[in-house]
């Protein structure tokens, strides 16, 4: 057998060649293994500024109340921080709009970067709300009341204490008596607005007289709106219906309602209602009747509910068949009853009161437990509890 | 004849460099290993502490452990750990019940945070550092009152740092959180 000269070399040189590339492969693959372990590392690093960046923009909220108005909800702008950056935001995830309403979810997303590693993570605060302490009495007038006297008229109030203003001692007869005149939480007169907003407009009447608008057989319901005047009204769902006064008087004889009657634009004008056969919320258990003007209430006395002076008779309240006003009363005006009113539910106003006849109200709790909108007051912002996320960078 | 010499030299120079990657590789291997053992270390003491409420400030300059109750509560079996604060002097980190607390903690080694030497670790020091920081200017030096915490973790060997992680914790926070 013959050997070629030089064979030995060839083969040495292909054995080494093979031999060299594949240590370099090994150390290649070293290299990108640790490239991989460091951006590993980047990436805890990355969330750990992310929530380091969530820990920054609370603080940063809590010591500026102006965060809302911050352009693009931007808290803590992209900032370098120990060999990364972060940055955090916090939008509204119901409308996209962190003016509009304080009591509305807002989520809170925070940003962490280290090289090109970026971890986002994000959490929901949310404000714990609790019912007004209006909402606790059977009738509120900041104003305090007049004609409350044992001498001609008779003015009851069952459940819970009766609330005068501005330190109104008055001779009204309370069972469950009062502890305490200190003035109480009402809710903010521009409710009166915000329900208008929700609701269905009822056009003006066409019965005038020299004061206002008369509405004789007004219906109104979820399903149906009419009155003499007007048979045909637009129907709104929740019974939310809405009369724009015009600064006039308004005057409502007779009818029934099951939702929401609003009367607006009535400042310094009254709203009469009179001999309405039945009040009642709808479903959603809003308030009966809101109004900006003086309100009268007249001549709704409960068929169910006993001559009860001066025995403490209260339980015709609780009749199914109860007639008179079942539902809560607003005025950001003054408040007027005239001529025999019972009312199960509760009545505020934010103007003065008088009482011209007898006036009979049993407190409803079922406002306290389950506020309405605009009746209830931000407590504290909680952490929506199982809100974290952690999502994909752009 | 001249073939078989440049062949031998050839396998020889390969041999070197063949040796000396594979010393390379063992080297990275054990710094890689080190690094990942630092990283975790790091890692889990930033979890410990971000799960702990900020707490109130302390009204009086704190104590040093290793000063007054060194030679007693200072020194473990396995090693030296040492605080600062008084919640942490009967049980080593058990004891600590918020983050304010974990300022000036070090350990070598490391530790659990029941005292129980962590295995692999031997020869590392793992120290915290717990500084109140201003709200616009998290990176700074400290700003008392602002209610932000800026918590650094280090692992180091010797004088030399392997691993380093910070995070920030807030009192505002942890109102959110009740």
């Amino acid at each position: 057998m013959t050997i070629r000269r030089g064979g030995i070399y060839v083969l040495v040189l292909s054995v080494s060649a093979v031999t060299m590339s594949i240590g370099l492969i090994g150390f290649s693959s070293l290299i990108a293994q640790r490239e991989v372990v460091a951006l590993a590392d980047d990436s805890v690093h990355a969330a750990q500024l992310a929530e380091s960046a969530i820990q920054l923009a609370v603080q940063r909220m809590a010591a500026d109340g102006r965060w809302r108005t911050f352009a693009g909800g931007e808290v803590v702008a992209p900032t370098p921080f120990e060999g990364g950056s972060i940055s955090a935001t916090v939008d509204d995830p119901a409308d996209d709009d962190l003016t509009n309403d304080d009591t509305q979810p807002i989520r809170i997303t925070g940003r962490g970067t280290v090289g090109v590693a970026e971890r986002v993570f994000s959490v929901v605060v949310e404000p714990e709300t609790r019912p007004l302490g209006v909402l606790d009495v059977a009738i509120a007038v900041r104003g305090g009341m007049t004609g409350v006297d044992r001498a001609t008229t008779t003015t009851l109030v069952w459940g819970v204490p009766f609330r005068g203003g501005h330190g109104s001692l008055l001779p009204i007869h309370v069972l469950y008596s009062s502890s305490n005149m200190s003035w109480i939480e009402q809710p903010s007169p521009s409710i009166v607005a915000q329900y208008a907003a929700m609701g269905t407009v009822v056009p003006l009447s066409a019965s005038r007289d020299g004061n206002g608008n008369n509405y004789e057989g007004l219906e109104l319901s979820p399903t149906a709106a009419s009155s003499a005047e007007l048979s045909s009204l637009p129907t709104d769902p929740n019974g939310v219906y809405v009369i724009d006064a015009g600064g006039n008087t308004v005057r409502i004889d007779g009818g029934s309602i099951e939702g929401t009657l609003v009367v607006i634009n009535a400042a310094g004008s009254k709203v009469c209602i009179v001999g309405l056969e039945s009040i009642e919320p709808n479903e959603a258990g809003y308030p009966v009747i809101l109004t900006d003007g003086n309100l009268e209430l007249e001549d709704m006395h409960a068929s169910t509910v006993k001559e009860p002076w001066p025995g403490p008779e209260d339980e015709g309240f609780d009749d199914p068949a109860f007639d008179g006003i079942r539902g809560m009363i607003y005025t950001s005006g003054d408040i007027a009853f005239k001529d025999n009113v019972d009312v199960l539910g509760i009545v505020i106003a934010a103007g003065e009161g008088v009482v011209e006849d007898e006036l009979r109200i049993k407190h409803d709790p079922r406002y306290q437990d389950d506020p309405p909108p605009g009746f209830f007051a931000m407590s504290d912002l909680r952490l929506r509890a199982g809100s974290w996320r952690s999502s994909a960078a752009d | 004849m001249i073939e078989v010499v440049l062949a031998t030299a050839t396998v020889g120079v390969l041999s070197v460099a063949a040796l000396s990657v594979a010393a390379g590789a063992a080297r990275e291997r054990s710094s890689a290993v080190s690094s990942l053992v630092a990283e975790s270390l790091v890692h889990d003491m930033v979890e410990e502490i971000a799960n702990k409420p900020v707490g109130e400030a302390p009204s009086a300059p704190a104590l040093p452990i290793g000063g007054l109750f060194g030679g007693l509560l200072g020194t473990s079996t396995s090693g030296t750990q040492t605080g600062t604060t008084a919640d942490g002097l009967t049980a080593g980190r058990l004891a600590f019940s918020t983050v304010r607390g974990y300022d000036g903690w070090t350990a070598t080694p490391p530790v659990e945070n029941d005292g129980t030497p962590i295995a692999g670790a031997e020869g590392l020091t793992r120290a915290v550092r717990v500084t109140e920081v201003s709200i616009t200017d998290p990176g700074g030096p400290e700003a008392s009152g602002s209610g932000l915490l800026r918590v650094e973790v280090t692992v180091s060997r010797g004088a030399r740092t392997i691993a380093r992680g910070t995070i920030l914790r807030s009192d505002v926070f942890d109102e959110l959180n009740q």
